[in-house]
């Protein structure tokens, strides 16, 4: 139990330092994340054990009656919790900082995110943390029941286009920034509401998206323009 | 001589499939990342159903064997 805990706190301070200076608090116990990776991984080991313990017992024996029900921990059970964990991890972890920037051609705009000297709409929000984690992938993704889908579709097109080198430098956004995705925090707060630069008038305007927020608090992102064509 | 006791074909792949499609999770319990997600989407998880199948096959054929089903 302790080497457990001793595991996911490990881990949990490996991800934290590899995003921010101050790991955030997670307690003792860890975070649900770090459960499923460390369940995971004991499944993972579990189930390789007893199929090379069943397998020297069937070239002893042969297929019997036991052994049959004995094999549907490590064939039927265990591949199924090995499933939900491994999405369960993988989902959650391919909404990080680290995964977005994984890819070369990203490095420049995760450079940018974290450079504190930065004006940049992203950088602003990283360096006060109006988001608190899953920074890209929060402005990135629309709301709403599919939203996480979509975003995880169109993060397997990047990944396809990544390997493929499908796609030409610098590279741009897909589509038009939606103010859906901004107003989805900002939308209700008195500081927006209230601003003298969102003037009532102008709200139906700022709702259909006919204005953009971008166009007035933009950039988005300042990359450095050496890096972000030089980085295929 | 040691003898070995003769194992279903299916049974093998079964557990061959399962094996693979688990150390490949493994990678992504270790180091989650796309490639390793998208890697655990299209190769583990197959992988490891593919084994759930040939398996249920295998119990399948089995209980019609012994006339059961």
């Amino acid at each position: 139990m302790r080497l457990l805990v001793s595991l996911l706190a490990t881990s949990a301070a490996a991800a934290a330092e590899a995003d921010v200076a101050v790991p955030r608090p997670h307690g003792w116990i860890g975070t649900t994340d770090d459960w499923a990776r460390g369940l995971g991984i004991a499944f993972v080991v579990l189930a390789a054990v007893l199929l090379i313990l069943a397998w020297g017992r069937l070239r002893e024996t042969g297929l019997n009656a036991r052994l049959k029900e004995l094999l549907i921990l490590p064939l039927v059970v265990l591949p199924a919790a090995i499933v939900f964990f491994g999405y369960s991890h993988g989902i959650e972890n391919s909404k990080s900082v680290e995964a977005c920037g994984s890819c070369h051609v990203m490095k420049p705009y995760l450079a940018d995110l974290r450079n504190a000297e930065s004006e940049s709409l992203a950088a602003t929000h990283y360096k006060n943390r109006y988001i608190q984690e899953h920074h890209c992938y929060t402005c990135h993704t629309d709301y709403g029941m599919f939203g996480t889908v979509h975003a995880k579709w169109e993060g397997l097109g990047h990944v396809r286009r990544h390997l493929t080198g499908s796609y030409t430098l610098p590279i741009k956004i897909a589509k038009p920034y939606p103010n859906q995705r901004c107003l989805g925090c900002h939308g209700e707060s008195q500081k927006f509401l209230k601003s003298e630069g969102h003037p009532q008038e102008d709200m139906p305007k700022l709702l259909s998206g006919e204005n953009s927020c971008i166009d007035c608090h933009g950039p988005a992102h300042t990359p450095a323009p050496a890096a972000q064509t030089a980085s295929r | 001589m040691k003898t070995h006791a003769h194992v279903p074909l299916l049974l093998r792949g079964a557990m061959a499939s399962t094996l693979l499609g688990a150390l490949l999770s493994l990678v992504l319990f270790v180091h989650a990342g796309p490639y390793t997600l998208v890697a655990f989407m299209f190769l583990a998880q197959p992988l490891l159903l593919l084994g759930m199948l040939l398996f249920a096959v295998q119990v399948f054929k089995d209980l019609r064997r012994e006339k059961l089903l």
